[in-house]
């Protein structure tokens, strides 16, 4: 008999294992094929948006999004016709290509559909951004695309090493957010990497006074900065008013230093 | 243009590069590297120059050379830091900017550019307004017709090719990589064993309905 119930629990503990992962922080990814545009390489990229855990891999179904374009110059284009449906590991997510014609910063965005996650009782809404720089015009990087909430980087996020500091101001309703929270995970593309516990999945650090934050981004690859805020009763969910997480998203890449 | 335009806008240039030269010597933008970005339309080769923060390259020197290395024409950037010219032949051609003396830069225009260029031009004409803008500079296209042989085609080729499907065969590394991870192994176990001991638990109870209960 006990034997019995020390099998039964031990497979419990697996299973709450997985059900306990699956919480972990969601990201809404916007990734493209290159960060940096030169006249010497391909002019076009390839756009990887997926809804995911970056760092274990796990995904999410991603709905066609509200808005997804690209601030250029002081413009917003709309690139919604430009998405392509995909499936990654049996889940919805979207792709897009986008030919760099003048030089400058492209700042692409995203806003999903709300997400509805019963683990967590709310509704989860995404608003990313990602920066490319084409052909050597660094101009444009610190501009705000006016989303209801976002993160406006401090530092030029591109042609930045391992280990330099990231910083910059989260924004609720064009207000910067004082002691905002954001959740840091580095997108762990090739499953290479592994946590020794579960607190190094997910970086958690906090905003000042000012919504100023600063993370240093110890590895090689691409990091997703979501600075979370109550959104409010703002949706319904079967009828009921729910809690909404609103988050501003932003994917930087950092590259190693190269030997000659 | 008339003679003496030509001389009213040249004595313009030289006063504004007299105004303007004390002023770059100490601008910040000696810090930053310069660009010259080159694309084609209509048929016409369009060159911006600028520094990577964004000041223009204003009455920079331009010149194009063609495969061989020869000079094929020179010219000034305006105060947008743009200069456009009309390529003398198809062949690809090399545009270098020298903006001050350690501020050089230079692009390639390939003739799969110039040839697609003259397509995108055909296509957008309502875009000439802008790029009338543009410091203007003509001369005599070269004659002689260009010949390839099977191995430069296929260089050719294999180049574009290569630029063109490198984004996809990223794509197509890293939708491998995503397998079954150890997690997911785990979690498999985990349900195994559980319906296992659900099912040896219900046998149990029954063995012990079936030999009387004493417990």
């Amino acid at each position: 008999m006990k034997k019995l119930l020390a099998v039964i629990s031990f497979s419990l503990c697996f299973v709450l294992a997985l059900l306990v992962s699956r919480a972990r922080a969601h990201f809404q990814m916007i990734i493209p094929s290159q960060n940096i545009v030169t006249q010497s390489g391909p002019r076009s990229i390839q756009l990887d948006i997926r809804f995911s855990h970056p760092f274990e891999g796990k995904m999410m179904n991603m709905a066609r999004p509200e808005e997804f374009g690209v601030l250029f110059g002081g413009k917003k284009q709309d690139l919604l016709d430009k998405l392509i449906p995909t499936r990654i590991n049996g889940k919805q997510a979207w792709k897009a290509s986008y030919t760099f014609k003048r030089p400058g910063d492209y700042i692409f965005y995203v806003t999903p559909e709300p997400y509805w996650e019963p683990a967590e009782d709310k509704f989860i809404i995404h608003y990313t951004k990602t920066v490319v720089d084409a052909y050597g015009l660094e101009e444009g990087w610190d501009e705000e695309v006016g989303l209801k909430t976002e993160i406006i980087p401090l530092v030029r996020p591109y042609g930045i090493y391992t280990g330099e500091m990231f910083r910059g101001i989260v924004k609720l309703d064009g207000k910067p957010v004082p002691y905002a929270e954001i959740e840091v995970e580095w997108y762990n593309a090739h499953h290479r990497y592994k946590a020794p516990s579960s607190p190094y999945v997910t970086a958690v650090i906090k905003a000042d006074k000012n919504g100023v934050f600063a993370f240093a981004m110890p590895h090689e690859g691409w990091w997703g900065f979501a600075a979370l805020s109550d959104g409010g009763k703002i949706l319904k969910h079967k009828g009921e008013p729910k809690d909404v997480e609103l988050g501003a998203i932003f994917w930087v890449y950092v590259h190693d230093m190269l030997k000659k | 243009m008339q003679r003496t335009e030509v001389s009213r806008v040249i004595k313009y240039i030289v006063f504004l590069m007299g105004i303007s030269l004390p002023l770059l010597v100490n601008t910040s933008a000696r810090a930053h590297k310069v660009t010259v970005f080159a694309y084609v339309e209509g048929g016409r080769v369009y060159t911006e120059s600028y520094y990577a923060d964004g000041t223009r390259c204003r009455n920079s020197n331009i010149t194009v050379y063609d495969e061989q290395g020869h000079e094929v024409l020179t010219g000034k950037t305006n105060e947008k830091g743009e200069f456009s010219f009309t390529p003398p032949s198809d062949g690809p051609l090399k545009i270098v900017l020298d903006a001050s003396p350690g501020h050089r830069a230079e692009t390639v225009v390939s003739e799969s550019e110039l040839r697609a260029g003259e397509a995108v031009g055909k296509e957008r004409s309502t875009e000439t307004e802008e790029t009338q803008k543009h410091a203007t500079c003509t001369v005599q296209p070269r004659t002689g017709n260009i010949t390839l042989t099977r191995k430069e085609l296929k260089e050719i080729l294999d180049d574009t090719l290569d630029r063109k499907l490198r984004p996809v065969m990223k794509l197509l590394a890293e939708n491998r990589q995503h397998g079954v991870s150890a997690r997911d192994v785990f979690a498999g176990l985990g349900y195994i064993f559980g319906i296992m001991g659900i099912v040896i638990y219900i046998r149990d109870i029954k063995k012990q309905g079936e030999e009387g209960t004493d417990d």
